[in-house]
Formats: structure tokens, C-alpha cells, sequence
């Protein structure tokens, strides 16, 4: 077979519409295109997955820290009396009369107020409560203010300001210099709803 | 070559070669649509920050619980507690789940009611029973301030200010992220309240029912919501009565009894308690004049902790209730008239059953009158005693009753706790004229009403002992009756061991024909057959005529054959007149003593006596004396009147004379041991205190 006669198939196979160079060059880009960005789009959205999975751990931390205090308040004056099977409310001038911001910075659970999740096993505030903590580069922290939203800016001697503000900041790095505002939430003493009038 | 070209040609003209266009313009256009479908996909806000809103979400409004718990357990001004009794709708919120308001209200239209003008359903019957004006029911809340030791005076409470505060909750959202500054610009929480509503009374407490939404925005300027929780909680709400709040006063029955107390020169003996009045004070202006309503004077001490409340709260627990009927012993009437009743009627040793827990006696009427004469009840924490009084008691001129407590060796009245000693006056029914015939005087003792009217019953208190030592300790529960210190500033008594005696009965004169315990008392009336009222004094009663302002002093007989020189009748009563004294005659009648105004059956009806009751007649006899009249001197009495307990009862008429009440904290705890928890009554603050029901699942349309 001659060398014109081997170029005519060749161009018989291009002329019926196969997989002509272009053809190739097109598939192959679009292959590439495909593949890369689906690798893009797989690492985003388990960069996604692992920012919300942070997200819902840091909230849990928060709302789990959150349930500790209310607890903690609740029932740091309530004593056992075991032989008659009940428990006390010390509803006494003394204890209804502490201050909202002293109270809750003494309870077992305010302290440490800035913590790392994940940082060590030992301590309650370090230990992992999720395995999203693990690298250990997560902070929160807590700020308290004494304060009645209803009165801000505003002073009024008639109503009782035994209430705390507490502010929850989180850093995602605990490298980076700056906080994140998570949540504010208000805390007030369950002890005060058996307290008599002042 | 010319073949190459011609299939050059041939390959182009193909149709096919357009493909290629078409593949890399639909290519692209397709990469890019799963590109943007892909990375919103991806990227969604939901997946990443839902969690971190819902938070917040829900730490607004669990915040808006504690603030709401705050506000109405407010420890320093117990008029935002009546806010756990409100029901209040949003205007924003859809009407079916707004509560209903079946209470009545007096006050302006408004959505947060007036809570002063708002009135319980509950009682209402007996509250408002032959109500002489248009009555709602008893004031949920107060109008007025008590009256306290350092205040010195009522005030009107401020609801409209209070109001303002809760209407925040309603109109507008309560940010809870203000209080960090500025840096909270890009992370804004707040809730509002939807409603509240109340199930329940003041006596027993309730629910109530709050309807919150937490609310959580990007910032403080943008409109929408990112995330929100509607929130219903239950809250349980419960009165409590701290001892300052314990009424060891209470008067006041229903709602005609506007004139109910009158506290006088009051001493309060300790500094924890109060006074109640239970009374609706209808215009704010009222309470700058409570001092003078009631009466008490600049000088009394009231107690340091407490003051005096004028606030139509829940009736008096009744301890008659809890006493079985067939444990009940009962006598006719007791009147302790001389010292050797002291040893045996009048003494409770002698009553039998001495060795009970709880011994119940009934009288119908009591009378203790007369220099040694006395009622020895003799009680301990294991024997204690109730007397069951049918009818009226009057204690007076050196009679008292003496509470000792077995144990003392001593045998001293008032070593008896008070718990240990409780006089239930029954309560009476009646029409309204009867029911508030009695009322108390703007001066003192009971206000004048002169009428054929009979009232209900009275207690007179007019001694407690020879000296401050002898204190009168007990419970004593009148609700239908009223009590009265004031007896007439009188220079004689009748001696307690004549045969007839005078007795105050229902607060008007009445005539003992003997002092056998089957005489029952009838009353004095003039010749119109008006009764006459027991006074401590006449100041400014228009004289109608003469028998407006008498004193009763002494009653008598007379046989037929001892005549003084004058006929005059048979029954004859020893009265003071505007400093003179008279003898007046009477007929017994349809069992009353009636008065004539002219001479009877040939008998002369009065003998003026001057100024002097020893006066004489031509025999040189004093005209007493045909009627077995003997009179004694007033002034040996200790004047002061001192009493340790509690008195609840329809009226308490105390007038100027001394009165010392001891307010003993032990009593409290003693009458709760005895009776229960329901008897801790008084002054109530209402706390909302464990959660009942959280649904955070609660949807509602706004």
C-alpha cells in the first residue's frame, strides 16, 4: 500500500466525524476542567463540612457551658437535709442579698473563663467533648456584666440589677489576635424567685 | 495533491464540523451552572451557621425568662409581683392565641390593664354580698403603699410608670447584646413578649403562661430575622407571707366595710408584722389620707419590718372548720361576775377533758365584769383549748381573762401562748343593715347608729389586767364581729355582785335580769323601740332627744313593798347624762327592756339625781339603793390594754386609749404548727418559681 493510498484512510476516518485532534484537545480540556474542579469543590465542601462541624461543636461547648452555670446557680444554695428526704432553699438575707456578678464569678464552673477545648484531657475545660477539637486551636472565652437590658442607659432604683450578661467570643485559631462574637445570653440567680421583698 | 484538496473540501462542507462550536459553548455554559450550583450548594449558610443562630435564637429568649423572672420577683418594689397575675396580649399577635380577660376592671382602656382597677372573681360572692354600690370584686393589687414605721404615711403606687416598663416588652424588642457596645454591631440578639396570661387566684397561686420570642439578627440595622424561637413557658406562681407580711390585725369583711378600723393610740410591741385592712380603695387620692382614716396616731410605733396594708385580700382561714362537731362541750352562757366563779365556772381546769390535745368549748355568751372577777383558762402546747362564742363577749371594769400556761409556777396571765388559746366568734349572715350596723367611729369605739336594727355580734375589751404584766394572749378569729377597746370615760360601775346587770350586747346595752348561765341578755330601747348603741363618748351626736346619749351605769329592781318615797316603777336603770345622773324607768316587753317617757302604772318613770348617783330620797336613803344598786369606783383599773396574738376580725374599733399589741414572731410559727400552713395569713408577694412547661416546638402566627 502506498503512502497516498494509507493518507486516504486517514482522511476518510477524519472526514466521518471521529475523534479528530480537536476533538481530543476539547475532551481532554474538559476532562481536566471536570477533574479539577471537582477536587475543588470536594475539598471546599469538606472545608464546609469541617467549618460547620466546628461551628455546631463550638456551639454545644457554649450551650453545654451555658446549662453548667444555670445549674450551678440554681442549686449552689440548696442544701440536702437527707433524714427528711428534702431539699432546702437558703433563701436567707445573706445569700439573697450577694452580688449577681460575684456569685457567678465564685461558682465551680465560671473558672477557667477563657478555655481551649480539647487541650487537656484532665481538666473539664480542656477535655474532648468532640473530636473536632482535637487539633486544640479553638479558645472560647466568656465575658459577665452586671446588667438589666431593660435598663440600659438608664438607672432605677425600683428594680432589683441582679442580672448577668454573659458574652461568649471564640477564636478559630487561638494564634489569631481577634475574637468572634458567638452568642450573649442572660443569667439571673434561681435563688432570687424564693427571696422575700427587700 | 489535487485529490488532498478536493477531500479537504469535502470535510469541511461536513456538517458535523459545527460540533465543535456548539460542544465548547454548551461546555462552558454547563461548567459554569454546576460551578454556581455546586459552590451555593456547598456554601450554603444554613449548613454552616444554622447551629450558631438557632444559639442565638435561643439564648434570647431563654434570656427573656430571666429577665421577665426578674422584673416581676422584683426584691425592691412588690408591685411588679402582681405582674405574674396580669394577662396581656401584643398587639401584633394573632388573636387566638391571646388570653381572656374574664376578670372585671374598673380602669381605663388599655392593653396593659391597671392591675389596681382589675378585680379576682373569686369570693366575690361573699365579697361583694349586699354591696350598697356597684362592686367588681377585691382589688388585685393595692392602690396605696403601706404605711411603715419610716414612711409614716400611704402613697399611690405608680402602676402607671410600672406599665410602661412591660409595654417595652410588647412594643419593641429588648436587645440583650447592648450591654457589650458597639463590637456586638455584626451579632444583635433580642426577644419580645407575646403574652401573658394568668391561671389561678391569690390564695393558692397559679400558672402563669408567657408566649416569648428570641429573635437573632445579623446586626442592630437589618430588618431581618436570621433565626428565631417562639417560646411557651409555664412558670409556676405562688403568695408567700414572710412574718413581716403576717396580719396579727386583719379587719374587714366585705366590700360595705369602709369604716372598719380605727387603730387609735396603737403600740406595736415588736418589730416584725403587719396590720391588714382589707378594703378597695377606690381613687389614688385616698392614700395620702390613710393615716386619718385609719386613725392611728402620729406617735404609735409599727414595727420596723411590716407597716399597715390596705389591700382586700383573700378571707381569713377559718379554724372552725377543722374542729370535729362532736368534740365540741357545750355550756350555757359564762359570766364571771365575782372572784368565786373564778374558781368554778369560770375556770377552764374545771371544764373537763383536761388531759386532750385540743379541748373545744361553746358559750353563747360571755361576761366578765367587776374588781376579781376573771376567766382562768389554763393551757400548754399538749392541752390546748377553743371557745366557741355564739354570741357577744364584754370584758370590762377589772374583769379579764386569765391565759396560763400550765407549767408556770407563778399561775400569771398571759403565760399562756396565744396559740394555745384561740375564741372563735361564729360568723354570722344576715341582711346588710345587720351586717354593718356596726361600724367604727372616726374617733373612736363605734360610730353612732341609732335604729331598731340588730347588729351582729361585738367583743369589748375594755381590761386586761391590774397592770402591763397581765397581758391577754390569744387567737381570736370574729370575722362577722366587731371588736372593741372603747368603753365611756364613767366614774362608777355596777358592783358584779348585784343581781341584775347591765351587759353589752352587739355593741348596744342590753339587760341581764339575773346572772344564771340560762339568762340570755335582752336589749335596752328607748319608747320608739330604738336600741341603744354602746358609746365611748357623745361628742358631736345631734340630740334628738332624751334618750340619744345615755350612759347605762347600773340596772335594778325593786319589790313592792320597798318604796321610796316617790312611787316610782319597779325596774329602774342608773343612767349618766351629760354629767347628770337619772334613774329611768323600764317595762319588760317582748323581751326587751323598754324605756318609758311617762309615768306607768302610776309610777313615776325618772328621778333626777343631779350630779351625784348616791343621791336621796326624804328618808334619807339613796335612791339606788331601793334597786339594789351598788356602784363602784372606776379609777382603780389599769387603763392601758395589753394583748399578745392575733385578732381577725369585721371590725376593730380601738379608740384613745393605750393599746398594746405584741407582734411575737413565735406565734406565727405556733399557729402554723397548729392549724397548717394556710394560717400563715397576711401580706402576700408572689414569686414565679420552677418552669412547668418549656415548648420550644410552639409556633404561633405574628
Amino acid at each position: 500500500m502506498g503512502n497516498l493510498e494509507i493518507k486516504i484512510k486517514i482522511r476518510k476516518i477524519i472526514s466521518k466525524g471521529g475523534f479528530g485532534l480537536s476533538e481530543n484537545i476539547l475532551s481532554s480540556s474538559l476532562l481536566i476542567f471536570l477533574v479539577t474542579f471537582s477536587t475543588y469543590f470536594i475539598s471546599l465542601r469538606q472545608k464546609v463540612m469541617f467549618n460547620t462541624n466546628l461551628n455546631n461543636a463550638i456551639s454545644d461547648e457554649i450551650k453545654r457551658d451555658i446549662e453548667i452555670i444555670k445549674s450551678e446557680l440554681k442549686n449552689y444554695k440548696v442544701s440536702k437535709n437527707e433524714s427528711d428526704n428534702i431539699s432546702i432553699i437558703q433563701n436567707n438575707s445573706e445569700n439573697c442579698n450577694e452580688d449577681i456578678l460575684l456569685t457567678i464569678r465564685n461558682l465551680n464552673s465560671w473558672n477557667p473563663n477563657e478555655w481551649n477545648p480539647g487541650s487537656d484531657k484532665l481538666s473539664r475545660s480542656g477535655q474532648i467533648k468532640n473530636k473536632i477539637f482535637k487539633g486544640s486551636k479553638v479558645k472560647i472565652r466568656r465575658i459577665a456584666k452586671r446588667g438589666n437590658p431593660l435598663l440600659i442607659n438608664r438607672e432605677e432604683s425600683q428594680i432589683d440589677n441582679s442580672i448577668v450578661n454573659i458574652q461568649y467570643s471564640v477564636k478559630l485559631d487561638k494564634n489569631n489576635e481577634s475574637w468572634e462574637i458567638w452568642s450573649n445570653v442572660v443569667l439571673s440567680n434561681e435563688l432570687k424567685s424564693y427571696c422575700p421583698p427587700l | 495533491m489535487k485529490i488532498n484538496f478536493k477531500f479537504y473540501l469535502k470535510s469541511r462542507n461536513n456538517k458535523s464540523g459545527f460540533v465543535l462550536t456548539q460542544v465548547l459553548i454548551l461546555a462552558i455554559g454547563l461548567s459554569l451552572t454546576i460551578t454556581a450550583l455546586i459552590s451555593s450548594a456547598v456554601n450554603r449558610l444554613a449548613l454552616t451557621k444554622i447551629k450558631k443562630l438557632e444559639l442565638d435564637a435561643r439564648n434570647a429568649s431563654d434570656s427573656s425568662i430571666t429577665v421577665l423572672k426578674s422584673l416581676f420577683n422584683n426584691r425592691k418594689n412588690r408591685a411588679f409581683n402582681y405582674y405574674w397575675l396580669q394577662k396581656i396580649c401584643s398587639e401584633n399577635l394573632n388573636q387566638e392565641y391571646c388570653p381572656i380577660e374574664n376578670r372585671k376592671y374598673s380602669g381605663e382602656d388599655s392593653i396593659i390593664k391597671d392591675m389596681s382597677s382589675l378585680y379576682w372573681n373569686n369570693e366575690s360572692t361573699n365579697w361583694c354580698i349586699n354591696s350598697l354600690e356597684n362592686c367588681f370584686g377585691r382589688q388585685i393589687a393595692p392602690k396605696c403603699t403601706a404605711i411603715t414605721n419610716f414612711s409614716r404615711g400611704a402613697k399611690s403606687i405608680d402602676w402607671i410608670t410600672f406599665n410602661s416598663y412591660i409595654s417595652n416588652f410588647l412594643n419593641k424588642e429588648i436587645s440583650i447584646s447592648d450591654h457589650f457596645g458597639y463590637d456586638q454591631k455584626n451579632n444583635f440578639q433580642s426577644f419580645s413578649l407575646k403574652s401573658i396570661d394568668y391561671y389561678g387566684d391569690d390564695r393558692f397561686g397559679g400558672t402563669t403562661s408567657l408566649l416569648i420570642e428570641g429573635i437573632s439578627r445579623k446586626n442592630l440595622n437589618s430588618t431581618i430575622k436570621t433565626a428565631s424561637n417562639k417560646l411557651r413557658v409555664n412558670i409556676k406562681v405562688v403568695p408567700e407571707i414572710e412574718s413581716s407580711g403576717f396580719a396579727f390585725l386583719s379587719a374587714g369583711e366585705n366590700d360595705n366595710d369602709k369604716n372598719s378600723i380605727f387603730l387609735g393610740n396603737l403600740e406595736i410591741i415588736g418589730d416584725t408584722g403587719s396590720i391588714l385592712w382589707r378594703r378597695n380603695i377606690k381613687n389614688s387620692f385616698e392614700c395620702e389620707k390613710l393615716n386619718q382614716i385609719t386613725g392611728i396616731s402620729q406617735l404609735s410605733s409599727i414595727p420596723s419590718n411590716g407597716g399597715i396594708w390596705v389591700q382586700p385580700i383573700y378571707s381569713p382561714p377559718n379554724p372552725y372548720i377543722n374542729i370535729p362537731r362532736n368534740q365540741i362541750v357545750k355550756f350555757g352562757n359564762l359570766y364571771c361576775l365575782d372572784s368565786l366563779s373564778n374558781s368554778t365556772t369560770c375556770n377552764s381546769n374545771n371544764w373537763g377533758k383536761i388531759n386532750e390535745l385540743e379541748r373545744v368549748f361553746s358559750i353563747n355568751n360571755l361576761l366578765i365584769r367587776g374588781e376579781n372577777s376573771e376567766l382562768n383558762i389554763f393551757t400548754s402546747n399538749t392541752s390546748k383549748v377553743t371557745i366557741i362564742i355564739n354570741g357577744s363577749v364584754d370584758i370590762n371594769f377589772g374583769g379579764k381573762i386569765c391565759h396560763i400556761d400550765k407549767r408556770d409556777f407563778f399561775r400569771r396571765c398571759g403565760s399562756g401562748k396565744s396559740s394555745n388559746l384561740t375564741l372563735i366568734l361564729k360568723p354570722e349572715e344576715g341582711g346588710v343593715k345587720s351586717q354593718q350596723k356596726l361600724q367604727c367611729s372616726r374617733k373612736g369605739g363605734i360610730s353612732y347608729v341609732r335604729n331598731k336594727i340588730t347588729p351582729n355580734n361585738s367583743f369589748i375589751l375594755g381590761n386586761t389586767g391590774n397592770d402591763d404584766s397581765e397581758i391577754f394572749t390569744s387567737f381570736i378569729y370574729a370575722p362577722s364581729s366587731t371588736f372593741i377597746t372603747a368603753i365611756p370615760n364613767l366614774d362608777y360601775y355596777q358592783d358584779s355582785s348585784n343581781k341584775n346587770q347591765i351587759f353589752i350586747y352587739r355593741g348596744t346595752y342590753s339587760y341581764l335580769e339575773n346572772i344564771s348561765n340560762i339568762v340570755e341578755p335582752i336589749f335596752f330601747k328607748d319608747p320608739e323601740g330604738n336600741l341603744l348603741n354602746f358609746m365611748s363618748n357623745y361628742e358631736d351626736i345631734s340630740k334628738m332627744d332624751f334618750f340619744s346619749n345615755l350612759y347605762l351605769v347600773g340596772v335594778g329592781q325593786r319589790s313592792l313593798e320597798n318604796q321610796p318615797t316617790s312611787n316610782t316603777m319597779l325596774n329602774m336603770a342608773l343612767v349618766k347624762k351629760n354629767n347628770e345622773y337619772f334613774l329611768l324607768g323600764f317595762i319588760i316587753e317582748n323581751e326587751s327592756a323598754k324605756f318609758v317617757k311617762e309615768n306607768t302604772n302610776g309610777r313615776v318613770w325618772r328621778i333626777f339625781l343631779g350630779n351625784n348617783p348616791f343621791s336621796v330620797d326624804n328618808t334619807g336613803k339613796s335612791w339606788i339603793s331601793y334597786y339594789g344598786i351598788d356602784l363602784k369606783r372606776t379609777n382603780q383599773f389599769h387603763s392601758n390594754i395589753n394583748v399578745e396574738g392575733a385578732l381577725w376580725a369585721k371590725n376593730i374599733c380601738f379608740d384613745k386609749k393605750i393599746v398594746n399589741w405584741e407582734f411575737k414572731k413565735e406565734f406565727i410559727n405556733n399557729l402554723i404548727n397548729r392549724y397548717g400552713q394556710e394560717f400563715n395569713y397576711g401580706v402576700p408577694y408572689y414569686r414565679g418559681t420552677s418552669i412547668e412547661v418549656w415548648d420550644t416546638m410552639r409556633d404561633f402566627s405574628n
